[in-house]
């Protein structure tokens, strides 16, 4: 009994939020048209859980006979999911609003979501990380599809479950050699068991078959194939939700199994991330350059935004991981700003996305055009956005790892990505709005998080020193 | 008859391990267990013939899941795919029962091939499926990458099995049907696992949640 | 007795039956049955190790896969009865507004 209530404790963060997905459901359920209670609900829940995050950061261990990690790196991942979902709230009231979709299902689901990608993220054991995967899975395919009349959504839900229930096969076979192997699910465990040199064949199998279902969570080439059609198909909410937390929780995942825990084998496997590094870089950058709907572009660039986060994943080492959720904050803001431009762009039936739909915003709406710009010059690593330094960080570790060739193709691909970003800024002030072409309307909370996400941007391009070493300190 | 008696053979504490696992042994897998009492039941039946029946088991089981999987993806008709699919499950369900896991094997039929398949039954028969139309009769080119990228993916899993099985245990483990009772899983589940199986209660209720948003008939 | 590496083949030849059968299949319910022939077949891999090796762990494991694959049904099929509502369609050919 005791041991619960401390484990309770350790883990409030999580719990938080389970009682506050818990709480929302039953407000929705005894009256529909809850939405704005359901929303406020979310917020202070989300605050609590910040808070309880910080005050557990300090204290690492692990909660539930060894289950689930809490404290330490965990707190950095919870709150980097923490952040992606109040920014993506604020987004979805105004857009989901407009395209009349379902706002309390919507808020519902994001936090049941987010209760799945922090024992995904920091699950000491692989079956707390296979549940977590499931929980967060589950609720992202029923919110990629939750427009149902739109076709598209219809389809990117399709699409994506398939996908993504395949991989997850792949993921579970690959614990089951590991299980094998070790004859234990504890991540500590297996790793403890296997700290020699010579890896048996089944842990390096079961390795191998996690690698390739952490990949395709993260989208890298190879295992990239769904990500332009969900991020395009999925309402434009859901999306920025896709790409922040859904892509954070990969990552967490793929930091906490391979890098801090199996740290012998990541070693073993850092070619073949790097290879997967290397193909995502040049594929996402290169494929985005013909796309004309913006949504679609951003989804082919966050391939090789991965593939610059998997160099970080590759070195092993705890700069490379602080260098990680630090790109991850970074990319996290400029997402959910530049998508919260997106967001304001779309009509009620989600269409206005096209990159030619933007002509003229510059002069249009000087501020949207403005921030969008900012954010865009982030993406790419120009300095001094927060971008830039995210990049740096990430390279700065690789040179110092030893992999300069993986260095050498991320700038040049960044300058790559230079052509297709500075194209919708090209169509934004060069180019005149077409006859009857809408003038975007951003609501209020739309505009609260763009501008404070422009803020993040900003600030993290000023000190971003300071916030590096401190998400360093905790892993 | 003596095989009838995995079936029902009383789990619990009316039985001592011990016994529980000798009279198992004289039915089906000899062996594993060290008591004098399997030495006496061996020199009663022949034990060639006791090999003969449990390996008999093995290949009648994984030749019907075999095949029945292979009906299961080859099948035009999704519902013809989904009952064959029941029999896989139900020819895995006797797997389970010769590696002595019978709250699993029991789970396996109440809940995967009766609850869940019965789901995708009402679904297959709710949406009236005509059969996938063959467009492109010849034999599709991706067919053939299918078969060989999953030729290759099987060719990598058999190596590394083959190669492990140095390291394999050569019987099953002593306590084998100890640990596949109901009351050793609800120990395991309700205190080393006890965070999943509240985590599976998010799970469950964020599909709901999910199948009610995406499948009911209109919102307000 | 059958040894574990029979039992082990066994899992993988199912596995990669499924996996065929994702790869091959056009009928999105068919491709959902071939993922769920996947997860039986690393329940097998599980309750073998677990029974060979002595330790409960692995039917724990598999008694969530079950769980999982409920909660994935549930969902699946809701998709599934969505886009048929719009499209009267679960050919995944048809399914390519998106570029595929």
């Amino acid at each position: 009994m005791h041991d619960i209530l401390n484990d309770t404790i350790a883990s409030a963060p999580l719990w938080a939020i389970v009682v506050t997905g818990v709480a929302t459901l039953l407000v929705h359920a005894w009256d529909e048209k809850s939405d704005k209670p359901v929303f406020w609900i979310a917020l202070a829940g989300i605050g609590v859980s910040a808070v309880l995050t910080i005050w557990r950061a300090p204290v690492a261990g692990t909660a539930y006979s060894g289950m689930l990690k809490t404290g330490g790196a965990a707190s950095a991942w919870t709150l980097l999911f923490l952040v992606a979902t109040l920014l993506t709230l604020f987004i979805a009231w105004d857009s989901l609003g407009k395209a009349a979709a379902p706002r309390g299902e919507f808020t519902i689901l994001v936090l049941f979501a987010v209760a799945g990608m922090i024992p995904f993220s920091a699950g000491n054991d692989l079956l707390a990380v296979f549940i977590g995967l499931e929980i967060l899975s589950v609720s992202l395919y029923t919110l990629v599809g939750l427009t149902r009349r739109r076709f598209a959504s219809n389809e990117a839900a399709l699409k994506y479950f398939l996908l993504g229930a395949f991989a997850g096969g792949f993921f579970l076979y690959g614990i089951a050699f590991l299980y094998g192997a070790a004859q234990t699910t504890n991540i500590e465990d297996i790793a403890r068991r296997f700290a020699q040199s010579n890896f048996p064949v089944l842990f390096l199998t079961g390795s191998a078959l996690l690698l390739v279902g952490l990949a395709f969570k993260t989208g890298a080439v190879p295992f990239h194939m769904w990500v332009p059609d969900v991020y395009q198909g999925a309402p434009t909410a859901v999306t920025t939700f896709l790409i922040t937390g859904g892509k954070a929780a990969a990552f967490g995942a793929f930091v906490t199994v391979f890098t801090m825990t199996l740290g012998h084998a990541s070693a073993r496997f850092a070619v073949v991330i790097g290879v997967l590094a290397l193909c995502s870089m040049v594929f996402g950058n290169i494929a985005a350059i013909p796309q004309t709907d913006i949504k679609r572009m951003l989804a082919y660039s966050s391939i090789g935004h991965a593939g610059y986060m998997l160099i970080g994943v590759q070195t092993a080492s705890v700069e490379g991981a602080g260098g990680v959720a630090f790109y991850l904050l970074s990319y996290i803001l400029t997402s959910t700003g530049a998508f919260g431009v997106v967001a304001a762009m779309e009509n009620e039936q989600g269409e206005g996305t096209r990159i030619e739909d933007f002509a003229g915003l510059g002069y249009t709406k000087p501020l949207l055009g403005a921030l969008l710009s900012l954010f865009l010059f982030s993406l790419i690593g120009i300095p001094p956005f927060s971008g830039f330094f995210a990049k740096y960080y990430i390279f700065l570790t690789a040179i110092e790892h030893g992999d300069l060739w993986l260095v050498l193709i991320g700038v040049a691909t960044s300058v790559v990505s230079l052509y297709f970003y500075l194209r919708v800024m090209v169509v934004m002030f060069f180019r005149q709005p077409g006859e009857n072409q809408p003038v975007p309307e951003a609501g209020a909370w739309t505009m609260i998080a763009v501008v404070l996400s422009a803020a993040g941007v900003i600030a993290l391009g000023l000190f971003p020193g300071t916030v590096l070493d401190l998400i360093t300190s905790v892993f | 008859m003596k095989r009838k008696r995995i079936a029902y053979r009383p789990v619990g504490d009316d039985f001592s391990p011990m016994l529980i696992s000798t009279s198992y042994d004289m039915s089906l897998f000899p062996g594993h267990t060290s008591s004098i009492l399997t030495g006496t039941t061996r020199s009663i039946i022949p034990p060639a013939r006791l090999v003969t029946f449990s390996t008999l088991v093995f290949l009648v089981s994984s030749a019907t899941a075999v095949v029945t999987g292979i009906l299961v993806i080859t099948r035009s008709s999704a519902l013809h795919s989904a009952l064959f699919l029941i029999l896989n499950f139900l020819a895995l369900a006797v797997l389970y029962l010769s590696l002595q896991a019978q709250f699993i094997a029991v789970i396996q039929v109440i809940v995967y091939a009766g609850a869940i398949m019965v789901l995708v039954l009402f679904v297959i028969m709710l949406l009236n499926l005509r059969e996938e139309n063959h467009r492109c009769r010849s034999f599709p080119r991706r067919h053939l990458a299918g078969i060989l990228l999953g030729a290759g993916i099987l060719l990598i899993f058999v190596q590394a099995i083959i190669a492990a099985s140095v390291s394999y245990p050569s019987s099953l483990a002593r306590n084998a049907a100890e640990i596949g009772t109901s009351s050793a899983i609800g120990d395991l589940l309700y205190r080393s696992f006890v965070f999943p199986f509240e985590m599976a209660s998010i799970l469950l209720l964020a599909a709901i949640v999910g199948a009610v948003v995406l499948a009911k008939k209109r919102f307000p | 007795m059958p040894s574990l590496t029979w039992y082990l083949t066994l899992s993988a030849v199912l596995f990669t039956t499924g996996v065929v059968g994702v790869l091959t299949r056009r009928n999105a319910l068919i491709i959902f049955m071939s993922i769920e022939l996947m997860l039986n077949a690393v329940n097998l891999t599980f309750i073998a190790f677990s029974a060979f090796l002595g330790d409960g762990r692995g039917q724990i494991v598999v008694f969530f896969v079950m769980a999982v694959a409920a909660a994935e049904a549930a969902v699946g099929l809701a998709i599934v009865i969505a886009l048929f509502r719009n499209r009267r369609t679960v050919d995944i050919n048809d399914v390519n507004v998106l570029k595929w």
